[in-house]
Formats: structure tokens, sequence, C-alpha cells
């Protein structure tokens, strides 16, 4: 069974020419999804509107076969769905633990040892960490959210080859190993290969390729 | 995460906005609070000074009308009526009158209750056996607190109390004379009349029994004082009750036409009501106003209380002042750093916290630096109030000079106001926009 579902989505920016076109897809736990297309196609967008951080167009998203405008898309963000972005996103004047305990139902610590992260840079600064601990930590705090939905723009973009790679693989085992359902938007073809699913957003369309 | 937990992290974490956001509440609140201290000591020091700087009007007689008498020899001496006990007691009926005295001049000498006569203090021994050696310059008086040595601070009474129209056979001498003779409030001894024609040998046909009520300190000190007589020197002054006076003396260089005084001072409650009670006592149809004068004495009045006036709107401006400003700076502060915050609004936005819920934080850290700055603020303004004290000693009742509770509430309500006011205008400002263009505009 479906955990999201897009039903005819249609967005625009001005009410004049739509970015997203009727778009139709569901989406289960377990599964690690890529969404690849070119810049300004939309893929942030579609992400922002599964993720509820804005209503579409026309059409509606179901949560659990629930519209989530419905259910409040505050709501459906602290409960559901957990993003991880290309820039981290941490607030920068606290430890990872506490950027983690921000919106955590789970204990911290253990998530963060589990995402590799060691004791003494669990105490430090998030902005005395490299990228790639940083983004150990974004992921740390999703997966401490418990939400089914994890949704990441970009994730890999700003880190190297292998720290990409070590955090691809970790987002593959969220979906896999904790039945998460794992959206990414991505520009990279290594990434998109690990995926299950991968999703083409072409002219407004979402197809699978 | 708690939103309380949040807001103490904000503050504990941004260690220098706190400590700056702290500062300036703290210093603005004392700031206001001590202005707040001086501007109720002077409008309570206003209110006491109208009832305590001795506003007066006097009654005197006037002698341009007075026609002249030949006393021979070619001399001649202006006649006019006394100012009386029943043009007193007539005057006294006006509403706002509360005290009144008037001066009744007399040599008088003293006696202890052995039959020792009391000599005056002097230090020029020219006066050395002369009649001046016991005479003692006696005021008679209704009362002796409102008597211009003692208004003027020229004496200060030190010991025992004033003398009342109440009393009779009462004294207050000088702490020298009393020293001088080893005399002490509640000791008795014996006034009496001088004999000028037959000298100092057959004082005491006319005497009574007095009881020394009061001392007082010289505090004005005389010029030339070896030149000046006996009985002009301060030390040699002694107020007396007036019944006392009058049984004794009967104004003893005049007594065949004196029978009043030369003048009558009337002190009032409220001096803003002068005018209106001379208006009044100008009514009263028993008095023949051709004979007398009325002056009006509040000079003291409004000189104190235009001092006083001036601070307070001064102190009031300077609130205003430092209000506005502090309001203005503390309101753009939050503002700035509140926008600054955008990123950190869309990271917790993007997490499902509500709106409310980051209102509620953004209050919540201003109250954790506000509430301190307030308690600082208090000790602050003890600290500056007790300072000031020192520093206005002379020129208000200093001890009005407190930070009361009803101030501190004031200031805390407004402060809170204040920085309810800048976090919410500032939070509307971002919170108008969608997460996902707040998380747009951090990119």
């Amino acid at each position: 069974m479906s955990i999201l579902e897009l039903r005819n989505v249609q967005y625009s920016y001005d009410q004049k020419k739509n970015v997203l076109k009727n778009i139709n897809a569901q989406m289960e736990r377990g599964k690690f999804y890529a969404i690849l297309g070119p810049s300004g196609c939309g893929k942030t967008t579609l992400l922002s509107l599964l993720g509820g951080l804005d209503s579409p167009s026309q059409g509606t998203i179901l949560f659990d076969g629930q519209d989530i405008e419905k259910l409040g898309l505050a709501k459906h963000r602290k409960n559901n769905i957990a993003f991880i972005f290309q820039s981290y996103n941490l607030i920068d004047y606290l430890t990872p633990k506490e950027n983690v305990a921000l919106t955590s139902k789970l204990p911290p610590l253990p998530i963060l040892q589990l995402v590799g992260l060691t004791t003494e840079e669990i105490k430090r600064n998030v902005l005395k960490l490299s990228g790639g601990q940083q983004q150990r930590v974004a992921i740390a705090r999703a997966l401490a959210s418990d939400a089914k939905v994890i949704l990441a723009d970009e994730p890999t973009g700003n880190l190297d080859e292998k720290t990409a790679a070590e955090i691809t693989s970790i987002l593959k085992e969220c979906a896999h190993q904790m039945q998460k359902c794992v959206i990414v938007v991505t520009h990279s073809s290594d990434l998109a290969k690990q995926a299950d699913v991968v999703l083409q957003l072409k002219k407004g369309l979402l197809q699978e390729a | 995460m708690s939103v309380l937990k949040r807001a103490g992290l904000y503050v504990m974490k941004n260690t220098g906005r706190s400590l700056l956001l702290f500062a300036i509440l703290a210093l603005t609140a004392a700031f206001v609070l001590s202005g707040l201290s001086i501007m109720n000591a002077s409008v309570n020091t206003s209110a006491r000074l109208r009832g305590t700087t001795g506003a007066s009007f006097t009654v005197e007689r006037n002698l341009s009308t007075g026609s002249l008498n030949s006393i021979g020899g070619g001399t001649s001496i202006i006649q006019q009526e006394f100012v009386t006990d029943a043009m007193i007691k007539d005057i006294l009926k006006t509403d706002g009158i509360r005290a009144y005295t008037a001066k009744s001049g007399a040599s008088l000498a003293l006696r202890d209750l052995s039959g020792n006569l009391l000599r005056v203090i002097y230090e020029n021994p020219k006066w050395d056996g002369t009649d001046l050696d016991y005479q003692l310059n006696a005021i008679g008086s209704f009362f002796s607190e409102y008597d211009k040595l003692f208004l003027s601070q020229s004496f200060l009474l030190t010991q025992g109390r004033h003398i009342t129209d109440q009393d009779d056979h009462c004294i207050i001498i000088s702490e020298a004379l009393a020293k001088k003779h080893g005399l002490s409030v509640g000791d008795k001894v014996e006034l009496y009349r001088q004999n000028w024609t037959t000298g100092m040998a057959n004082a005491g046909d006319e005497g009574a029994e007095v009881e020394i009520v009061g001392l007082f300190k010289i505090i004005e000190s005389q010029d030339d004082k070896n030149s000046r007589a006996p009985f002009y020197l301060y030390e040699n002054y002694m107020f007396v009750s007036m019944n006392t006076v009058k049984s004794l003396s009967d104004w003893v260089d005049d007594a065949a036409e004196r029978k009043g005084y030369e003048y009558a001072d009337f002190y009032v409650d409220d001096p803003e009501q002068l005018e209106t009670i001379i208006q009044n006592v100008q009514k009263l149809g028993s008095i023949n106003w051709n004979n007398f004068n009325i002056t009006v004495n509040d000079e003291v009045y409004k000189r104190a209380a235009g001092s006083m006036s001036n601070a307070a709107s001064l102190i009031r401006t300077l609130i205003i002042v430092i209000v506005v400003i502090s309001a203005g700076m503390v309101a753009l502060i939050l503002s700035l750093w509140l926008k600054g915050r955008i990123r950190e609004t869309g990271i917790l936005m993007a997490m499902g916290i509500s709106k409310p819920a980051l209102l509620l934080q953004h209050v919540i850290e201003s109250a954790l630096i506000a509430v301190p700055a307030f308690c600082a603020a208090w000790l602050i303004s003890q600290g500056t109030v007790g300072w000031m004290a020192g520093l206005f000693d002379s020129a208000m009742e200093t001890e009005y000079l407190a930070i009361s509770g009803a101030d501190f509430m004031t200031v805390c309500i407004g402060g809170i106001w204040i920085l309810l006011t800048a976090i919410l205008i500032s939070c509307i400002s971002v919170f108008r926009y969608k997460p996902k263009s707040i998380l747009s505009m951090m990119e």
C-alpha cells in the first residue's frame, strides 16, 4: 500500500504556466526513490509539496490515504515527514545532539552513532564538523523524528565522491532496513543507480525512467 | 524538545546577544526607575512644601495713614492702631489658615529659683557692670515654630518642643545660655521684668516662674559680635509664651497706648490658596483696612516649588526620551536578530514546529532575559537612588527618594509590552511567508 500518493497534482508560481502538470504517483514504504530532472524543472517544488511546505495549485496529496491539507500541513511535517537538505540546514549554535533532539521522538545518541559520528563529534558545535559529518547529523535528525517518509533534496550535492557514497548507503539502509519511504531529488546518476525506483521529471510530467 | 528548552538553549548559546539585550533592558529600566523615583520625590516634596514652607501673609500697621502726635521737644510720633487679639481671632476664622504668630519684644531677665540673676553671654568686657549684664531679648510668641528666626533656619530647635498659643509660663533659650548656667529642658526659672528706670537692683518686683520647654542651637553666625550689645546677640535671645510676656511687660515702653502688636503673621495650609485667603481676609468688615497693610510672604515656597517643578519636568522629559530611544533600540535589535534567524525559522518550520510555537519561543527567550534584567534594574536603581539621596540631600526630601513597587511594576509591564510588540512586528514580517518561501530565502 502506498504511503504517499499524488493525484492530479498541478503547480504554478504565477497562475499562468504550470511547473507541474497533472502528476499522479504513488510511493511506498521500504523503497528508495530517486527523482531526476534538469535544473528548474520543478524537482524541489515537488518535494516541497510532498513535505507540506507548499500547497499544490490543483490536485491532492495523500498520506496514508488522507489528504495532507486536511491533516494540517504543520502537523504533516511534524509527524509524517523528515527533510534532508543539500545545505544540511542544521541550527548553527547547537551541537549535533541538540540538533537531533529538536524534533526527536527517539533517543538521539544511538542514532548519531548509527550514522557514524563519534562521541567527541557529537559534542562539538555543528559548524566545526565537515560537510559529510553535518549531513550525517541531518540524516540522524530525520531518523530521530521517526517519520515514515524521508525527503532529501540533493543530499550529496555538496559532498565528495566517497562521502556521497557513504551517505547514499545510509539512505538506502533507511529505506530497506528501517522501512522508510526515502525520496531523493538528485542530479547524481551514481545515486540514482542505487535507487529502487527512478522517476524522471520532464516538462512538468513525472515518469518512471 | 519543549519550547522552553529551545528558548533556554538559544539564550545560553548566544551569550553575546543575550548579554547585550540584558544590559540594554537592565540599564534602561534602572534609569527609568531612578527617574520615576526622583520625579515622585520632587512631587512629594512639592506637596510637602505646600504645607511646610511657611507661606504666609503679614498684617501690619499702616504707618503712612497714621496721625502725627507731638510728644514735646519738637518730636512727634506716628499714631496708628495696633494689630489686636480680637483682630487675630477674626482673621483666624478664615478658612485655610493653620497657624499664626505675632511678635512682642521685651527686655526681660532670668533668675534661678534661689534668686540669683543669670548673667547673659558676651565677650566684650565693656558691658561689664552695665544694665545690659542681665538683659535677655525676650520674644513673645504664639507659635515659636513660625518665628522668622526658626523659619529661616537661623535657629534650630535641638531639644524639647516649640511654644504654642496654648502655652503659658514657657520659655525656649539658647543652648549656650543653658550650658552657661547648667540649665536643661524641664528646669524652672524665674522670669523678671527689667526695670529700666531703677536699674537691675530693683528687678524682681514683677516676675513669673517659667519652665524651659526647649533649647535652640544657633545656625546662622552673627557678624561683628564684639561690637553688638549683649541684648542683640543670638545667644541671649529667648522665646516666651505670649501670655507670659503680656502679663510681665505689658509693652513696657508705651504701655498706655499700646494694646496690640506691630504685626501678625498668618500661615496658610496651601500656598497655592494664599491669594484667595488674603482676598477673604480683606473682606472682614470688623477691620479698618485703611489702617493696615497686608504683605505676602511666599518667596521661599515659590522658589522651592519652582525648582521642584523644573526638576520634575526635566526628569519627565528625560524619561520619555530615554524610553522612546530604548524602545526603538530594543525593537530594532530584536527585529534585526529575528530577521537574522530566518534560516532557523525555516528549519524549525520544516520540522513541523508551528508559527505560534515559534512566536512563543521568541517570547520566552525575551522573558528569560527580561526577568533577570528587571531584577538587576531594581538593584541598580536602589544603588543609584541611594547615591542620589546624598546628591539631592538639600534640594528635596530624600526620604521620598525610593523605588516603589508600583513604579517597578509599571516599568516591568512597559518593558514587556515593548518586547512583545517588537517580537510580534518582527515575526509578522517573517511568518507571512510560506515555509517553502522561507527555505528558498535561506538558499
